[in-house]
């Protein structure tokens, strides 16, 4: 009997430190992005961890996509039937309030691992990608949204 | 009657001051739009060649692109990648010696040689990670950190990309005669950064320190690496390099002032133009900046005029007295050609 409560008091401590460890690095639910904001074009960033030294300063961080962002909040910036929301964790970081956009939403979850980039056109998702933007997959999303 | 002259000479030396100025450097054509072939990212190069084309790299991509003189786009390659034809998104800068374009791919670790029509005619391997690029003949001019220590050199590469020397083993004023702390190392290599220039008529490098003390520093050398000239250039106001930037983090005075040079380059083979910042600081908040070119004589050493210019333009290459930059407008990158006259 007393072996059967010790072996149960075992399992419910590794499903209670597996139930932790999961919690602590759960991935960001996406699905509900789409319901950002309230118009049906949108164009969502979701900041991931990566981050770069800035250019000329060795203690000045940003976000590798940082650029890539600015650049299409220019493109779209005077479209008004597009939104840019930009999506990111509250860690304590001020790295969301040094980008332009329409709407920041800020999420309890822990920050996904890459930049991710959402399209989304009259409601429907269009476009994703992952990591790196550059101009060409920045002239594909022009494309797409102006088609 | 007198009082009226006075007046009169007043007025037309003011007219004649400002016209002087505005005719001095003129903008005279910009690209930039959003428009797939006209929008950009990250401009690391823009050279002009003889035929009054435009060349422009982008750390964004596409890497590399080709404008008429009207600034109609032509035609542009680079992909993100590390095989041929494809490019690092650590870029530049671009340089031009009459015949090709070559452009530093930092992260790949090579020199890319491109003729006019944006065909790639070579790569040239190097070692390290190397912030700026220059040609005089056969010999490239690369700047990287000196082993060990937090300062900056020229290294002089053959054609096939292997090291033949070094030279310039000076610091700035400011940090002579003191012994650095490891826990400082990025800051002193910060502060000890150069910028370099070569010209191809008179086979030299110039070299200057992007953070100046009381004076400019300004070194001449032959294309050998031997030294042929040295000047101290007064700063255009009184100044002295604030110590505290050379502790991290940098506890900052309620005010405070910097300068920097931003790059240098020969406008003529007898005048150096320097790019000057000058930002005033309430303890870490700039709080405004103005931005020069010098005009400097290079045989003597003295200023010979200044000008305010746009402070988000940045020259990145000088050719027939025409300034190819970089610039902001209207909150968009944009590529930006000025004309010096009357020099």
């Amino acid at each position: 009997m007393k072996k059967n409560i010790w072996r149960f008091i075992q399992l419910f401590l590794v499903m209670l430190t597996l139930w932790q460890s999961c919690r602590k690095e759960s991935p960001l639910k996406y699905e509900f992005f789409s319901n950002i904001g309230y118009k049906n074009n949108k164009i969502i960033f979701i900041l991931g961890k990566v981050i770069k030294n800035v250019e000329g300063c060795n203690t000045c961080k940003e976000n590798q996509n940082t650029e890539a962002w600015k650049a299409l909040y220019r493109v779209f910036r005077h479209d008004s039937d597009v939104e840019l929301i930009i999506v990111g964790s509250k860690e304590p970081d001020d790295r969301l309030l040094a980008l332009p956009a329409d709407i920041i939403k800020y999420v309890d979850s822990a920050a996904p691992k890459n930049d991710i980039f959402y399209v989304y056109k009259k409601g429907k998702l269009i476009f994703k990608h992952e990591g790196k933007l550059d101009m060409y997959l920045i002239r594909d999303i022009m494309e797409l949204m102006h088609q | 009657m007198k009082k009226s002259l006075i007046l009169a000479i007043s007025v037309l030396f003011l007219m004649g001051s400002y016209l002087y100025a505005d005719s001095s450097i003129k903008k005279i054509l910009s690209i930039g739009a959003n428009e797939p072939n006209y929008l950009f990212m990250t401009i690391t190069g823009v050279i002009i060649d003889e035929n009054k084309n435009i060349y422009v790299s982008d750390s964004g991509g596409p890497f590399l692109r080709k404008y008429s003189s009207k600034g109609e786009f032509i035609k542009e390659i680079g992909r993100l990648g590390e095989g041929p034809g494809e490019f690092s998104n650590s870029i530049g800068p671009l340089f031009y010696d009459g015949q090709s374009l070559y452009l530093l791919d930092n992260l790949n670790h090579r020199i890319v040689v491109i003729d006019k029509e944006l065909e790639i005619k070579n790569y040239i391997n190097i070692k390290g990670l190397k912030t700026s690029l220059a040609k005089l003949d056969d010999f490239y001019y690369l700047k990287s950190t000196r082993p060990g220590e937090p300062f900056q050199e020229i290294g002089i590469y053959d054609q096939s990309g292997k090291q033949i020397s070094a030279f310039f083993n000076e610091r700035p004023a400011f940090l002579r005669e003191k012994l650095f702390n490891r826990q400082d190392y990025p800051v002193w290599m910060m502060y000890s950064g150069l910028a370099m220039d070569v010209d191809s008529e008179s086979k030299e490098v110039a070299v200057t320190f992007n953070y100046p003390d009381e004076k400019i520093e300004l070194y001449f050398f032959n294309k050998d690496g031997s030294l042929k000239r040295k000047h101290m250039i007064d700063n255009i106001f009184k100044y002295k390099f604030p110590e505290f930037l050379l502790k991290m983090p940098a506890n900052y005075p309620q005010e405070s002032k910097i300068v920097y040079i931003k790059s240098i380059h020969y406008l003529t083979n007898e005048k150096i133009l320097l790019q000057y910042w000058v930002a005033d600081y309430k303890f870490e908040k700039c709080q405004s900046e103005k931005h020069y070119l010098l005009l400097i004589d290079k045989v003597n050493g003295k200023l010979i005029q200044k000008f305010e210019i746009n402070p988000s333009f940045e020259i990145l290459s000088i050719r027939n007295k025409i300034l190819c930059g970089r610039e902001i407008e209207d909150d968009m990158p944009k590529v930006a050609l000025y004309k010096i006259e009357g020099y």
